[in-house]
């Protein structure tokens, strides 16, 4: 079945996972983005790192694949230096990312905040020209303190 | 999801798991349903909740906004200290009751 397809990658420093675009998905996704951060003693991130990465996953399954199990969604983590980099990628058409980036929408709105999310919780949120490409930066200190923010 | 002590005029709601895009269809649905059959209160309970995506948050707004049509009010109580810097953010709590978890 399409629509189980999970793969998992584990690197020295990283994981690559590229999975059938359903939601379904992202929740195994997120599992083993925890899984990782214990493997780098980053555990007190979880939540910030979890949070935007669900929002970015939830962008590529919905928006980019419009949910078709058939389609597939990469996501890159890589732990250099002090920095988290989380890349996101969809087969999609992408979409107009410059016009949304730095909006809260107001508080009546049933949508909208996903990108104001990521801005928060990152240090770097960038797209690729197309916006079917999102890297996301955060400064993780491994077994230190709490997050930042 | 778990219904918890309810008057005619209150209910409240247990998830009891993370409010994500994965559940949140069925989750709309349940809530607007209680509002559909006109409670005048709805509290939504985050106990054992330790994340709540945008996704998620939609899902609160809309009940909020259909309750606020029929004069409802809402609550979100037990909320973790993550959830509850990031409903802060979004500004949430401008808009429906959230009281943080004890301790």
């Amino acid at each position: 079945m399409s629509a189980n397809v999970f793969n998992v990658s584990h690197e020295a420093a990283g994981v690559d996972l590229c999975f059938a675009a359903s939601l379904e998905n992202i929740d195994k996704a997120i599992a083993e983005t925890k899984a990782f951060l214990t493997r780098i003693h980053a555990q007190q991130y979880t939540f910030d790192v979890t949070l935007v990465l669900r929002e970015a996953l939830s962008n590529a399954v919905v928006d980019g694949c419009g949910q078709d199990p058939k389609m597939r969604v990469s996501c890159r983590l890589r732990f250099r230096g002090r920095r988290l980099i989380m890349e996101i990628e969809d087969p999609g058409r992408g979409f107009n990312w410059r016009g949304r980036m730095g909006k809260l929408p107001p508080p009546e709105a049933e949508s909208g905040r996903g990108m104001v999310i990521m801005e928060h919780y990152c240090e770097m949120v960038s797209y690729n020209d197309k916006g079917n490409r999102l890297m996301m930066e955060k400064i993780i200190r491994p077994g230190r303190g709490v997050a930042p923010k | 999801m778990e219904q918890g002590e309810q008057t005619m005029d209150e209910k409240v709601i247990k998830p009891g798991k993370d409010i994500v895009a994965s559940m949140a269809d069925g989750f709309r649905k349940d809530l607007l349903k209680e509002v559909g059959q006109g409670v005048k209160k709805l509290v939504i309970d985050l106990q054992g909740v330790q994340m709540v995506d945008s996704v998620g948050i939609g899902v609160l707004v809309a009940a909020y906004n259909s309750l606020s049509r029929t004069g409802g009010t809402m609550a979100v109580s037990n909320v973790c200290e993550d959830v509850y810097k990031l409903f802060k953010t979004m500004r949430l709590d401008q808009h429906f009751e959230v009281v943080p978890a004890a301790g």
